[in-house]
This record gives structure tokens, sequence and C-alpha cells, in this order.
């Protein structure tokens, strides 16, 4: 299938225990590709599944326990790339059993751009909040 | 004020009766320097300040009065333009510490407090043959002690020893070095306690009160700042501190490590560098956590929106500084081998870029 590049829409993101500091606080991790990813975050397109399916999903497939699910807009990540200076594209990517795929490709960025576009992401992830599990009364995501 | 200060007595087989050889004499004016050196070490150490009221050392004279008795060589010292008002029992008091600290030395119990007069006593008696001597008999006492080479040569020893770089019980490596200000700096986190030691030429003085004090705290010693050394930056992989590490730092270290998603060979090599970052006390406390790639990461955020992290990756040690907002930006990048205390500069800069208004 093609990778079409995306132009708007939310993007979901699933949230390791690990991309958390032990008393809870959000770490750029949540939005940085590990190695094997080869420079692409994935990411899932909330118009084409829901919140809850996106974070069952990741349970389910990767045998990990998510944190929660965090989300940007396709705009934000382009505005993003744009005051940093770097070319970062929104690409749809179904895989098989996960037709909402899509990915934040960084591949192209160099180790140090990676990190400033992750702490971008991280900051307007923040903002928006936790997703799902849906957030308590008074809950924010700690940064 | 004047007035008999000490009698001297010089034997052995080159004195002969009622004269007294040019070795005696130079070692009247040591004697009077040692007086003069401890006098001082005493006063700072009583006043809490470095410099000495003017005209301190000079103020302390002494001069040998009446005949030179017969038997072996005696002379009486006396001081002259000695300034009361000024003085006290400074000088008094030094002679007594001289007297005891010889004492000890002759008895070979010489301790960790006798340390900071070993310098200046180090000097009597060190041009002495093997068959000459003096005995000092102070005017406080009635008692006296005996100056040999041996003496001389067991303070020497002793100096030495208490100058190698003491290992006591491994927590933690003395890491940041402040060039100008000859001191280190402890903090006792949980016993909310600041002590502050020295280091002179090589020596790292470790007080006995200093470990009391870590070991009643909270279990761990962060050491902020200590000082090089005349022949240059110290290894301080050679200096351990006696206490017990941050619990939940290091607990939170073991933790990542030994995590699933760690690389465990790369977390592992980066504890010391991690520990050197967590240590300085004049850097804030970092957050730790893994990286994507399962190396140790540290996170610094602030009132305002900036990041500051540093990532230990396979190849280099990664900085980076960034404003989410106004995408303001800066880094490093530096290999392994970078030391502590580089790191901890460039870590300093970029949290300063970020709005920290911590130490300098």
């Amino acid at each position: 299938m093609s990778r079409e590049p995306l132009k708007n829409g939310l993007l979901l993101r699933q949230v390791h225990p690990i991309a958390l500091e032990r008393s809870g606080r959000l770490t750029s991790t949540a939005f940085t590709p590990k190695k094997g990813d080869e420079g692409e975050l994935s990411v899932d397109q909330e118009e084409l599944t829901t919140r809850a399916d996106s974070f069952h999903r990741f349970e389910q497939n990767f045998k990990k326990r998510a944190a929660g699910t965090l989300g940007v807009l396709v705009s934000e990540c382009d505005e993003a790339a744009k005051r940093l200076q770097v070319s970062v594209q929104v690409l749809a990517d179904p895989v098989p059993g996960n037709s909402a795929h899509a990915i934040i490709d960084m591949a192209s960025l160099s180790r140090r751009k990676t990190e400033k576009v992750a702490k971008a992401l991280k900051f307007i992830a923040a903002e928006r909040g936790w997703l799902y599990p849906p957030e308590m009364p008074g809950e924010k995501v700690i940064t | 004020m004047t007035g008999d200060f000490v009698k001297l007595w010089f034997s052995g087989e080159s004195v002969p009766a009622g004269q007294l050889p040019v070795t005696a004499v130079r070692e009247l004016a040591v004697y009077q320097d040692v007086i003069r050196e401890v006098a001082a070490i005493l006063w700072r150490r009583k006043s809490n300040k470095k410099r000495l009221p003017p005209h301190f050392k000079k103020a302390f004279n002494l001069a040998i009065t009446g005949a030179i008795e017969e038997g072996s060589a005696g002379v009486q010292l006396a001081c002259i333009n000695f300034q009361e008002d000024m003085l006290g029992g400074h000088f008094d008091d030094a002679q007594t510490t001289v007297f005891e600290v010889l004492r000890r030395a002759n008895l070979e119990q010489l301790s960790a407090n006798d340390a900071d007069y070993l310098e200046p006593i180090s000097k009597l008696g060190a041009k002495f043959s093997d068959d000459f001597s003096m005995r000092i008999h102070p005017r406080s006492t009635d008692k006296h002690v005996r100056v040999t080479s041996h003496t001389s040569r067991r303070v020497g020893q002793f100096l030495k020893e208490m100058r190698k770089p003491r290992e006591v019980d491994v927590v933690g490596q003395v890491f940041a070095v402040d060039r100008k200000h000859c001191t280190f700096g402890i903090d006792v986190v949980g016993g909310a306690r600041r002590l502050k030691g020295r280091y002179d030429r090589g020596l790292l003085r470790v007080t006995d009160n200093l470990l009391e004090a870590i070991q009643e705290g909270a279990g761990y010693a962060r050491v902020s700042a200590m000082q090089t050394g005349q022949d240059g930056e110290l290894n301080a992989s050679h200096v351990v501190l006696l206490g017990q590490p941050k619990p939940d730092f290091e607990a939170r270290m073991v933790e990542l490590i030994q995590s699933e998603d760690a690389d465990a060979a790369l977390a592992d090599k980066s504890r010391k560098l991690v520990r050197s970052l967590v240590w300085d006390s004049s850097l804030p406390h970092p957050y730790m956590y893994l990286s994507a790639d399962g190396g140790l990461r540290m996170e610094w955020t602030f009132e305002g929106p900036w990041d500051v992290s540093v990532g230990f990756e396979h190849d280099v040690i990664f900085g980076d500084a960034t404003n989410p907002k106004t995408c303001e930006t800066d880094d490093f990048e530096v290999g392994w081998e970078v030391s502590p205390t580089d790191l901890a500069e460039k870590v300093r800069l970029l949290l300063r870029l970020a709005g920290w208004k911590g130490r300098a």
C-alpha cells in the first residue's frame, strides 16, 4: 500500500511507561523513534480508528502496557517542523491489522534534529492532555 | 610583653660542653618559625578567617637571653616585642601544640587531628645527625620533649601517608573541580548540613566529623566542588567518600538498567557520568529515564517550556536545550572520553540558556 502524505487530522500516539519518569512526568522519549524504527514514529489516525481501539491494539500487538494515548494534529507537526526548520512528513502507512497506522517520518533528520522535534511534539501533546484513558477531572500531563 | 618562653637543650657528641654548634643556632631560627606558623594555623582556625592580623608573625620574636649553660648546651629563649593585646595566647598555645605533637610523634601516636600542624613541625630536627638532639622545655610546663632525627622522620612519614588520597569506602567519586578556591563541598542531603573540606597539595582532608555527618545524613554525599593541586587536576577516580548512595537515585538507576527496555551495556557504561551530573550540587537535580535506544537519559525542566536533556548514546553523549514554543535551541555532542567536569560545564551552559539562574 502506498504511503500518502496526510494533510490533517489528529494522530494518536501510544505512550510506553518508559517514556514517563517515575513521578509520572512525561519525557520526550514518548515522541522519539527507537533505533529499530529507522526514524519513523508510529501513530494512528483518529479518523480511521478510536482512541480506545488504538490503545488496546498497542497493548495486544506489542504485549506491552501503554501508559496512555496522546495526540497531535498533522498541522501541528508541520508547524513544529517549520519552526525548527526541518522537514518532517506525516504519511499514511496502513499495515496488516491496522489500517489506521501512520508515521511521522523523521528519517532524514539528524539525531539532534530528531531530539528537538520530539520535544516540540511532547510539548504540544502535553498541552492537549491524555486522550485515553480519559483524564480524571483535574488530571494533567506532567511535563 | 617580654619574658622567658622556652629553654632548648642541645646534646650529642658534636656538642662540646657549654658551646653552641652552628647547627643548633640554625635550629633556634627554625623553632621560632615553627611557632609562628602553628600560631597562624591556630588563629585562622579559631577566627575562621584566612587573613592574619597585620604583622602577626613578625610580632613574635625570640632572642637568646643569658649565657649558654654548661653540661650540654642549653639556651634560654625569651619573647621580645611581644604584643600581648593583639596576639593573645596564640603563641603559647602554639608552643603547647608543637610540644604535644612532638610527644605523640615520639610515641608513634600521631593521628589525623595532627595533620594541620605537621608541615611546619616537620622542619624541626630535619637537619639533625643521628647523634644530635634537642630538648624543648616550654615555660608552661615542667616537662620536656626530645627532638631527634627520628622524630623528624616520623613526622615526615606520617605527613606523606596523610597526603595519599584516602580510600574509605566506595560511594562516589569526586568530580567537580574548583580551580580557584581550593575547597570542596559536600552536601549531606536529608541531614540538611553543608560542609566544606579542604584539598591541599594532594591531600583531601576528609575529617572524622565529615565522615560522621555523611553517615548521619540521608545516606549519600554529594560533592559540589574540589580544587586542583599545584601539580594539576587531581585524578579524582582515586578519591572516594564514605557514605551510601542516595537511595532513590541509585534505585532508579538500577531499575532502569535492569528493565527489559534497557540496553544494559549502554546504560551501565553511562553510570559514572550520570552520577557525576546527579551529584554535582552546582547543577539542579535532573530526572532520569531511558532513551528510545535504551540508554540512560537525563532531563531538566523549568517554569518555562524549556527542556534540557543529556542522552548517553552508543557513540556520543548528546546534550540539547529546546524551547518548543519558540523553537530556540542549542546543543552539544561530545565523545565518551569527556571528563565529568567538562560535561557538567556544557550542561550548565544549556541550563543557563534555558533560564536557570543557579550557581555560576
